[in-house]
């Protein structure tokens, strides 16, 4: 922070408004008559201008300073003063702000490339290759079916050498969950998975159509449908319950109907569940057996029919664990999907709305872009504006030590 | 003659003359830009007289105040009107140029003696009380004759000095005071 400056002297500031009075010809207070004549003839006896000078210098001033000066009779001027004035006049372009923003233009096209560009496939997202990264990353049920079948009749479809290479590497990641489980790392997961596909109304009923052939190839079914066209608009909602092994291959197959617009999976891990429901059969089951052998020990009617009634209350315990354990194997074997398709015209085509989208990605995209740019460029400044202030002052310094040789 | 902007000579007011507008300064455009000419006519002698004075050697000054002018007409589309006044932005290229010269030739040889106005000073009282203020004037050190070149050589006001210079105006104002008081004193002992 800079300190405030003090003020002139007031008797300071008199006398030197007295010299500039007499330096400009104005009148002066008499009493500092004897500095204001000193003044003048201080002024008088300024160095005059040669004639022959000022008309060189006044041709030259004319001409616009052409590169051969004449000879002014002076000391020998220094060989390299031309091309560091010249120098000088070109480091003081302005390519600082060109060079900022080009490095600026290059760092925001780099992410939005980055943004845009599947690293390490070359290949760009779309909402299947976004679901395929996803169903690559779920871990898979024990007793998998062999999604890489499925992948590759995708593929195929595609015709993408690198999804199949991206198939057999989730193959072998198969193959790793596929082998054998003992029974004390195993572990029972419910999976759930729900999709939203995006097709031409039009097309709605046909898709519809094959989502059936879809739940059915994967020895699944459809538990409820509805499907309602109405003019260009189309709607399709489906609930489907699929073996969980074949959950990944359905719903890739499922995706290959039409645009895929969302995607959810959720994974539970119901081992415990599973495990309690275990125990308590197995308790029930040894008590219907305790009940058994007391009955046939009992001494007395009155005993026996104790007895048989414990045990119907007994079996009816037995058949409710039972019951409870079926409902969460079932939950792990078969895994439900929900899918909706909705037909409104934007289907295969591009809209308004998706253009609306893609703008609003490009946005952020440039947005983040521009962040990342400043948070570059502004240290990189201010470093550069600190060096620039320090070298400017250590110039001027060594410039003036001349001034402090006498 | 001596042309000092406060009172100027029958040329320099012609020049004046051609100020675009009353309010507007005379080396300034109406669009801000700066007309080198006018800028050249008006300063010219000042120019020169402030680089003599602080160097005391006349061929050093005119080439000084002839590269001076060339880097101004070079730099003319770097000047900045909030800056400062294009007086104040030329004499500190002419300061920088005068500086560089003073360091080569501190570097080189000695410094020539303080050249004298005129070969056979006159034997009358004008003529004593001039060799007096010049005897006073080589007594004092580089940064003080500067001020005396800039202020009355040159004519410079107090804030151009200062912006020249690179201090506040307070301080260049104290400065040129105590320089003043020092050459009265010098000049009164050496009459």
């Amino acid at each position: 922070m800079r300190l405030r400056e003090r003020e002139l002297d007031p008797e300071v500031r008199r006398r030197l408004t007295a010299v500039d009075a007499s330096l400009a010809g104005e009148p002066v207070d008499p009493e500092l008559a004897d500095l204001a004549a000193f003044a003048t003839e201080l002024r008088d006896d300024a160095p005059p201008v040669d004639p022959r000078f000022a008309a060189e210098l006044d041709a030259l001033v004319a001409e616009g300073f052409p590169t051969a000066q004449p000879d002014f009779g002076g000391p020998v001027k220094p060989p390299s003063n031309r091309a560091r004035t010249r120098f000088a006049s070109l480091h003081r372009r302005p390519l600082l702000p060109i060079l900022a923003g080009a490095t600026t233009i290059v760092i925001v096209a780099g992410v939005v490339a980055a943004t845009q560009f599947h690293a390490g496939t070359g290949d760009f997202e779309s909402g299947d290759s976004l679901l395929r990264k996803q169903l690559s990353e779920e871990p898979a049920p024990p007793g998998t079916a062999d999604v890489t079948e499925s992948l590759r009749r995708l593929d195929a479809k595609r015709g993408s050498d690198k999804a199949i290479v991206e198939a057999s590497a989730t193959s072998d990641a198969a193959a790793r969950v596929n082998r054998p489980h003992t029974a004390k790392d195993r572990r029972f997961e419910q999976q759930a998975a729900s999709l939203t596909l995006s097709a031409d109304p039009a097309q709605v009923q046909d898709v519809s159509g094959e989502v059936r052939d879809v739940a059915e190839r994967y020895d699944g079914f459809v538990q409820d449908s509805a499907v309602s066209v109405n003019g260009d608009r189309a709607r399709a909602s489906f609930s489907l319950l699929v073996p969980a092994a074949n959950l990944q291959a359905a719903i890739l197959d499922l995706s290959d109907l039409a645009n895929v617009t969302a995607s959810d999976f959720n994974t539970d891990d119901v081992t415990g569940s599973y495990a309690t429901a275990g125990k308590r059969l197995s308790a029930a089951r040894a008590e219907v057996q305790k009940l058994l052998r007391k009955l046939e020990d009992a001494s007395s009617v009155s005993e026996a029919a104790s007895l048989r009634q414990q045990l119907q209350i007994a079996r009816g315990e037995l058949a409710s664990a039972r019951g409870g354990l079926r409902d969460v194997k079932q939950s792990v074997n078969y895994a439900p999907i929900s899918l909706t398709i909705t037909g409104s015209g934007d289907g295969d085509g591009w809209s308004i709305g998706d253009a609306a989208k893609d703008a609003v990605d490009v946005l952020e995209a440039v947005g983040g872009a521009i962040l990342i740019a400043l948070a570059v460029l502004v240290p990189v400044g201010l470093v550069g504006g600190v060096i620039w202030l320090a070298g400017t002052r250590l110039v001027r310094r060594r410039r003036e030590s001349v001034l402090d040789q006498d | 003659m001596m042309k000092h902007p406060f009172v100027r000579s029958p040329g320099m007011s012609s020049v004046a003359a051609m100020v675009p507008t009353p309010t507007q300064p005379a080396e300034v455009t109406s669009t801000g830009d700066l007309v080198f000419e006018e800028l050249y006519r008006e300063s010219r002698d000042d120019v020169f007289a402030y680089v003599a004075g602080l160097l005391r050697d006349r061929s050093a000054a005119e080439e000084v105040t002839a590269q001076a002018f060339e880097r101004a007409y070079r730099k003319r589309g770097q000047f900045r009107r909030a800056r400062g006044s294009g007086r104040a932005w030329l004499f500190g290229i002419a300061r920088n140029a005068a500086l560089d010269e003073l360091r080569r030739r501190s570097k080189l040889a000695p410094m020539p003696e303080a050249e004298q106005g005129s070969a056979d000073p006159d034997p009358g009282e004008v003529a004593v009380r001039l060799c007096a203020l010049r005897d006073a004037i080589a007594t004092l050190n580089a940064r003080e004759r500067e001020l005396v070149a800039l202020k009355f050589f040159a004519g410079l006001s107090n804030a151009e000095i200062a912006q020249v210079i690179g201090v506040s105006e307070t301080n260049a104002g104290s400065k040129l005071h105590r320089t003043i008081e020092k050459l009265r004193r010098h000049a009164n002992e050496a009459a």
